[in-house]
């Protein structure tokens, strides 16, 4: 993993994962907002606020060019992020810009999936459930689908767009069985649920579903 | 293979009506969970608030095409949630009414005891809640830490839909060591040391799931319920009758959720692919098994209110269909499907949330474990 992966994990991991997004926009370069193939942006608010140009699979444009909505939400806004939503610009994206930004998305995913399993264990330590043989089965799928997504983005080869599905649908399968561990604590907005949640979203505007 | 008769056609084919009107408010009560009050006059929200009573509390049957129904079997209860919910599962537990606490205070209420809770219901819009988990113990009875001594009540709740908006509720706390030491006591929401908070959730936020405080609630004997039964009785035997009745409707709201979710493809999405149509219709056979599941679970305990490992079953498979649904179906929008498609992104959110309402999968998965075990234990 080169070292500003590295860091985006680190940073999602330890501070949230907005901190690790925050980082992978600063790979982009100052005041660029990168939007998804749809058209979406789902960034940090001092990147919506701060940006000049346009991102769109690696191809700029300048930023007051077309209208862009923001898209409201308040777990959205509790955690400083910002949704946009602008008109996608004729002409092709650099497809490998956008898988370079999609595997960045996966290791903040990723990241943010590590802190999401300490909380699990934490919560289940105090719940005296961790000797439970179904709880002990269900750590080890996550624990596994964890280090798969880490087998894959650093598997050596090229990243393709059937690679990050698989990486992208491993992280949110292995979230969501780990805030279902971690009870319905893992549903509140305030706590790791919203973590899981954005997590999700970003999969969401920079990847999509299932093609 | 289940296949209703006209009677359950007829409740269906209402209920499905009923629907529009929860699905019409369902992004608003999302936002803003009191606006439930403004709707107080459908229909729909007054005749859910009905479907748990008891026939003598029940003023005015519901009547589709000459057909009665006062909502007591377990199957009329899932053939019209799945529609309700399909509608919007957020609206229909926004709604007054007692479908939790009605059937406990049912079983366990003295004929005082259901004139109070009931009559109070038929009066006013009440809502209502039963608070059973604990902020440090989960659901597990065996830690329940909330206390009954000298008939005061102590301790706290954690994840209690409706409680903040409700008059009355039941509490699950301790009187006595050992499963015989559970009681379920009634509590007001305008009782000196009652308080409760809401919680911030990801999903089903008009549901108002809340924290609950209860710091020395006096009651005296008339709050105890099961008082006239033996200790037996009013314990563990009791409850698991009345978890196993409710939980098929908690499968066939997580249903209606995957159903919503499915409807919602076939009606946005046009010129399917081979493709995306073969993965739209491997879905739509999944939710047709699912249902089955969910009615047989229903006729079971109709059958035998003691009987719920087919409920644990439905249950469990139903909320792992309501999740996987709403992802597949945000699969055939493309990137940013989450933020173009709000009601798709509600019925994802909403889907997380049906795995923790009346016992987890694992809770289940052990229940279904158990029976094989007993089985096994008595025939093999
Ligand atoms: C939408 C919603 C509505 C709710 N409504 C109500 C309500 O009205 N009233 C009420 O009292 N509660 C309600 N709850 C709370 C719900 O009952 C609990 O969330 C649920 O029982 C799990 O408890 P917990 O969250 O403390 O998780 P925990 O009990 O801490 O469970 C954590 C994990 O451990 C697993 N686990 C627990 N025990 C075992 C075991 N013995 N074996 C194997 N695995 C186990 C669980 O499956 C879970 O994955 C609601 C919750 C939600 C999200």
């Amino acid at each position: 993993m080169t070292e500003p992966w590295a860091d985006c994990r680190r940073l999602s991991h330890v501070d949230g994962l907005v901190a690790g997004l925050s980082a992978l926009c600063g790979m982009l370069g100052p005041k660029v907002l990168p939007f998804g193939p749809g058209g979406h942006a789902l960034v940090p608010r001092s990147v919506a606020e701060t940006a000049t140009s346009a991102w769109f699979g690696g191809v700029l444009s300048e930023r007051s060019a077309e209208p862009e909505q923001p898209l409201t939400d308040e777990l959205l806004s509790a955690a400083g992020l910002v949704a946009l939503r602008r008109p996608v610009p004729p002409g092709p994206r650099v497809v490998e810009t956008d898988l370079w930004w999609a595997t960045g998305i996966a290791w903040v995913r990723l990241g943010a999936s590590a802190a999401l399993a300490e909380d699990c264990l934490a919560h289940l330590e105090t719940r005296s459930l961790l000797g439970n043989l179904l709880v002990a089965g269900q750590l080890a799928d996550a624990l596994t689908g964890q280090l798969t997504v880490d087998a894959l983005l650093l598997g050596g080869s090229r990243p393709t767009p059937a690679l990050l599905h698989e990486a992208h649908r491993q992280i949110t399968e292995t979230d969501r069985a780990l805030s279902r561990l971690r009870g319905a604590g893992g549903f509140l907005a305030d706590g790791p649920g919203a973590a899981v949640h954005l997590s999700e979203l970003l999969a969401d505007v920079y990847l999509g579903g299932t093609p | 293979m289940i296949v209703l008769d006209d009677r359950l056609c007829a409740l269906r084919a209402r209920s499905a009506e009923w629907a529009a009107d929860l699905r019409a408010i369902a992004l608003d009560l999302d936002r803003d969970p009191d606006l439930i009050r403004r709707h107080l006059n459908l229909p729909v929200i007054e005749h859910i608030g009905l479907f748990q009573y008891p026939r003598r509390f029940h003023p005015r049957p519901l009547v589709v095409d000459g057909h009665r129904f006062h909502g007591d079997s377990a199957l009329e209860h899932v053939v019209c949630f799945e529609e309700l919910a399909a509608g919007d599962i957020g609206a229909l537990i926004a709604a007054p009414g007692a479908p939790m606490a009605g059937p406990l205070v049912a079983l366990l209420g003295d004929d005082d005891q259901q004139e109070a809770f009931f009559g109070r219901l038929l009066a006013e819009h009440t809502w209502t809640f039963l608070a059973l988990t604990e902020p440090g113990g989960g659901s597990a009875t065996d830690r329940l830490a909330t206390t009954i001594e000298d008939l005061t009540l102590s301790g706290a709740k954690r994840y209690i839909g409706n409680a903040t908006r409700s008059g009355i509720g039941v509490v699950f706390a301790r009187s006595g060591p050992g499963p015989l030491g559970i009681r379920a006591v009634l509590v007001h929401g305008d009782d000196p040391g009652f308080s409760a908070t809401a919680l911030p959730t990801v999903g089903l936020r008009a549901a108002l799931l809340s924290q609950v405080d209860l710091r020395g609630v006096p009651l005296d004997r008339s709050r105890l319920l099961g008082e006239h039964m033996s200790a037996a009785r009013r314990g563990t035997w009791s409850w698991v009758r009345v978890f196993n009745r409710i939980r098929p409707a908690v499968a066939a709201m997580a249903l209606g959720i995957a159903r919503a979710a499915y409807d919602y493809v076939r009606t946005n999405r046009h010129a399917l692919s081979p493709a995306e149509r073969d993965r739209l219709a491997a879905l739509g056979v999944r939710i047709d098994g699912v249902r089955q599941l969910v009615w047989r679970s229903a006729v079971a305990v109709d059958a035998d209110p003691a009987d719920g490992h087919l409920a644990s079953a439905a249950k469990a498979c139903a909320t792992s269909l309501a999740e996987d649904a709403a992802a597949a179906a945000l699969g055939f929008f493309g990137a940013g499907a989450r933020l173009d498609h709000p009601l798709l992104d509600k019925l994802a959110r909403d889907a997380r949330g049906t795995e923790f309402m009346e016992g987890t999968g694992n809770v289940q998965k052990l229940a279904v474990y158990h029976h094989l075990a007993r089985r096994r234990r008595d025939h093999g």
